[in-house]
C-alpha cells in the first residue's frame, strides 16, 4: 500500500477522473466540488514527483508499440504545473455557472492537454490530442448561437485535420525509425516530420493557419474562453519545443506571428477577438524561442507560455466579467466600468501590465529571455521586430482592453461588480502575475534547462520602461489629436474571407452545377429507358411488329440466337 | 415617514430649478469613489505630460546608467524610447488604411444575421 501511495501517477488521471465523474454526476455542488478537487490533487501528484523518468508503460502488441503515458522531465513538468492552476482557476472562475455540458467538457479537456504533455509517444499524443479538440468545441457551441456553432464546426475541422496530419506523421516516422516514441522530429525527418510540424502548427495557430483561434475564440462561453485560452496553443508550443526546437524556419514563422495580429489589434472592436489576435503574437514570441533552441530560447519559450496562460486567462477573465454584467465585449458600446467594476479593472490592469511586460510582472522576466537568446543568435532584424512586437502589445493588450472597458467615455454602464469566485480567480491570477514578477528565481528553477539569466539589471528596466513610456506617451498623443481609430462596431476580415465567401460560393456553384447535371443525366437516362420501353413494346407486344409481321419460323429462329448468344455468354463468363 | 420624503413646492407655485447632477453618483461602487479624480479633465489632459516627462527622464538615465546592448543601434541613447514612440503610432496610424481595406459590416457573414 506504502508502494503504492508512492510510486508515480500521472497527474492529468486526477483531472480526467474529475472529468469524467462530473459527466455523470446529476449534482450541481457535487460537480462543481469536483472541479475544485481535481486540479488540486493533480498538483499533490506534481509535488509528490521528485525524479525525472517515464512511467506508465503499455505494450500493444497488435500495432508493435510500446506507450509511455507519463513522462515527467524538465520540459513536461513546467507545462504540467501550469496546466494544473490553470484547471483550478477556470473551475473556480465557472462555479456560479450553471451548465453540466460546460463543466464536463471543460475539465476533460483540460485534463486530455496535460495528458497529451506528459505522453511519451505520438500514439499517446494522438489520442489526448483529438480529445482536446472534441472537448473543447463544446465551450463555443454552448454559447448556442448561429455564429457559435459555425464557428465551432470550422474550428473542429481544423483541429482534427491537424490530429490527422499529426497520426499520419507519426505512421511514416515509425516505419522510418521503427519507434513510437515522441522525442525530436525536425524536418530532417522527410514528409513526416512536415505533416507532424503543419499539424502541430494548425494548433500553435501559425500564419494562415491560425484563422480557427480568431473565429472560434471570441464566441465561445464566459467561462469557455477562458478555458480555451489556457490549453490547445500551449499544448502545441510544447509539442513543438519538444520536437522541433532548433528548426530555424520558426524563428521567421514566429516572428510573422508576434507582427501581424497587432495592425488587426488596432482596429477591432469585439475585445475578446482582440484577446485572440493577442494570444497569436505571444504565441509567436514562444515560437521564436523554440526556433533559436539554445537553452536559453527554449527556457523562454517555456517560461513565457507559463506566464501566458496566466496573464492570458486574467484578460479572458476580466472581459468575461464585463460580458457577463453588459452582456457585450465591443469597445465601441463600453467605457467607464471603472465606476462599477473597480476590482475588474484592477485585475485587468494587473493582466494588462503583466502582457505588457512591467517591471514586476510576469512577461518582464519571461520575454527577455526570448529577446536575449535572439540577440545572441545575432538575428537583429527578427529582434527588432519583436521589439516593434511588444510595442503592439502595449498597444491592443496593455491599454485597449483596459481602456476601452473600464475607463475611456462614461457610457453610463452602472452595473453589479463581478461575482465573488470571479473576482476570486481573478485576484488568484493577479497574485501569480506579481509573484512570478517579483520571485523569478522559482520560475527560473523549474525551467528545463539551467539558467543564470538576470533580469532585474539597471539597463534592462531603463530600456523597457523607455519603450513602455514612449509607447504610452505616443498612444495619449495621438487620442488628443484625434488621430487614434474610433471603435466602431465592424467585421474585420481576416484570411478566412477566402474560405468563407468566395471559397464557399465556389462549392455552392459546384452543388448547384452538379445538381443539374445530376438532374440532366437522369432525365436523359429516363428518356432513354422511355425510349428503349416502348420501343421493345413496339416489338414484342402482342400487336407488336414481331406478332404481327414476322412469320413464325423467323421469331423461333431469333429466339433460338438469343437463347444460344445468351448461353455463350454465360459459358464465356464461367 | 413619506411625506417627509416628499419634495416641498416653492412657494408662489413656482417650479423648482433643475437639479444640477450630483456630485455624487449613487450607483458608483464604493471602492471606486476615492478614485473617481483619475477620471477627471484634469487628469486625463494631464496624463500625457506625465507619461511624456516618465519617458524623458528614462531617457535622461541612459546616460547615466549603462545598458548592455548587443547590436550597435541597440547602444544609442534613447533607442528604445524612439523606437516604441515610432512603432506604437506606426501600428495605429497603419489601422486607418487596414481598416478601410478589411472593415465590413457587422453583419458582412449571414451567420451574424441569424442570430440577430
Amino acid at each position: 500500500m506504502t508502494e503504492l501511495l508512492s510510486s508515480p501517477f500521472n497527474p492529468a488521471w486526477a483531472i480526467l477522473a474529475a472529468g469524467l465523474l462530473i459527466a455523470l454526476l446529476p449534482w450541481h455542488q457535487g460537480r462543481k466540488a469536483l472541479m475544485l478537487a481535481g486540479p488540486v490533487v493533480a498538483l499533490v501528484l506534481w509535488l509528490k514527483m521528485n525524479a525525472f523518468g517515464s512511467y506508465e508503460h503499455v505494450q500493444i502488441d497488435s500495432i508493435g508499440a510500446a506507450l509511455t503515458a507519463f513522462r515527467f522531465d524538465g520540459l513536461s513538468r513546467i507545462w504540467g504545473l501550469v496546466f494544473i492552476i490553470a484547471a483550478f482557476l477556470n473551475a473556480l472562475y465557472a462555479l456560479h455557472e450553471r451548465d453540466w455540458v460546460q463543466d464536463a467538457m471543460s475539465v476533460l479537456y483540460g485534463g486530455a492537454a496535460m495528458a497529451a504533455v506528459f505522453a511519451g509517444d505520438l500514439i499517446t499524443l494522438f489520442i489526448f490530442w483529438e480529445i482536446t479538440a472534441f472537448t473543447s468545441v463544446f465551450l463555443i457551441w454552448r454559447t448556442g448561437t448561429a455564429a457559435a456553432r459555425n464557428a465551432g464546426l470550422r474550428y473542429l475541422v481544423m483541429h482534427v485535420g491537424s490530429g490527422v496530419l499529426l497520426l499520419a506523421g507519426a505512421v511514416l516516422l515509425h516505419a522510418q525509425t521503427g519507434s513510437w516514441a515522441f522525442g525530436h522530429i525536425g524536418l530532417e525527418a522527410g514528409l513526416a516530420g512536415w505533416l507532424i510540424f503543419i499539424g502541430f502548427g494548425i494548433k500553435a495557430a501559425f500564419p494562415l493557419l491560425h484563422t480557427w483561434l480568431e473565429d472560434a475564440y471570441p464566441k465561445a462561453t464566459i467561462s469557455g474562453a477562458v478555458v480555451l485560452s489556457a490549453f490547445t496553443t500551449k499544448m502545441a508550443v510544447y509539442a513543438l519545443a519538444r520536437g522541433f526546437a532548433g528548426t530555424e524556419m520558426l524563428i521567421y514563422i514566429g516572428a510573422v506571428m508576434t507582427a501581424f495580429p497587432v495592425f488587426f489589434a488596432v482596429i477591432e472592436n469585439d475585445l475578446r477577438r482582440v484577446l485572440s489576435f493577442s494570444i497569436n503574437n505571444q504565441l509567436g514570441f514562444m515560437v521564436v524561442g523554440i526556433g533559436v533552441g539554445t537553452a536559453m530560447g527554449v527556457n523562454g519559450a517555456a517560461a513565457h507560455a507559463f506566464a501566458d496562460v496566466i496573464f492570458k486567462a486574467l484578460l479572458f477573465m476580466s472581459m468575461g466579467a464585463v460580458l457577463l454584467r453588459t452582456g457585450t465585449t465591443k469597445a465601441s458600446e463600453l467605457g467607464g466600468l471603472f465606476r462599477s467594476m473597480p476590482f475588474s479593472a484592477l485585475f485587468c490592469l494587473i493582466g494588462a501590465g503583466s502582457i505588457s511586460a512591467f517591471p514586476f510582472l510576469s512577461a518582464f522576466v519571461t520575454k527577455s529571455l526570448i529577446l536575449a537568446a535572439v540577440a545572441d543568435e545575432g538575428h537583429w532584424v527578427v529582434w527588432l521586430v519583436l521589439v516593434f512586437a511588444s510595442a503592439g502589445v502595449l498597444e491592443h493588450a496593455g491599454i485597449k482592453i483596459p481602456y476601452f472597458s473600464f475607463f475611456a467615455h462614461d457610457r453610463g454602464w452602472r452595473v453589479k461588480e463581478a461575482p465573488w469566485n470571479m473576482l476570486a480567480a481573478m485576484g488568484l491570477a493577479s497574485f501569480l502575475c506579481i509573484f512570478i514578477g517579483v520571485n523569478h528565481q522559482w520560475l527560473y528553477a523549474l525551467m528545463p534547462f539551467g539558467n543564470d539569466f538576470e533580469p532585474y539589471t539597471p539597463g534592462h528596466i531603463v530600456g523597457q520602461m523607455q519603450l513602455l513610456l514612449a509607447a504610452i506617451f505616443a498612444f495619449a498623443l495621438l487620442m488628443r489629436l484625434g488621430w487614434y481609430p474610433a471603435e466602431k462596431r465592424m467585421t474585420i476580415l481576416d484570411v478566412d474571407w477566402f474560405w468563407r465567401k468566395p471559397g464557399k460560393a465556389f462549392v455552392q456553384w459546384l452543388y448547384a452545377i452538379s445538381a443539374r447535371l445530376w438532374a440532366q443525366f437522369m432525365r436523359g437516362l429516363g428518356w432513354v429507358a422511355d425510349q428503349g420501353s416502348s420501343m421493345l413494346a413496339a416489338t414484342l407486344s402482342p400487336g407488336g411488329s414481331l406478332s404481327r409481321s414476322l412469320p413464325a419460323g423467323i421469331l423461333a429462329a431469333v429466339t433460338a440466337a438469343v437463347l444460344t448468344l445468351a448461353l455463350l455468354a454465360v459459358y464465356m463468363a464461367r | 415617514m413619506s411625506a417627509a420624503k416628499t419634495p416641498r413646492k416653492p412657494a408662489g407655485g413656482k417650479q423648482p430649478a433643475p437639479r444640477r447632477k450630483p456630485a455624487r453618483d449613487e450607483a458608483v461602487h464604493p471602492a471606486a469613489r476615492p478614485f473617481l479624480w483619475l477620471l477627471s479633465d484634469g487628469v486625463r489632459k494631464g496624463f500625457m505630460y506625465v507619461v511624456g516627462l516618465g519617458a524623458l527622464v528614462f531617457i535622461g538615465l541612459d546616460f547615466v546608467i549603462p545598458r548592455h546592448a548587443h547590436f550597435g543601434f541597440e547602444a544609442w541613447k534613447g533607442f528604445f524610447a524612439v523606437f516604441g514612440f515610432l512603432a506604437f503610432s506606426f501600428v495605429v496610424l497603419a489601422g486607418w488604411p487596414l481598416r478601410a481595406l478589411t472593415g465590413r459590416p457587422e453583419d458582412y457573414y449571414p451567420e451574424s444575421r441569424e442570430d440577430d
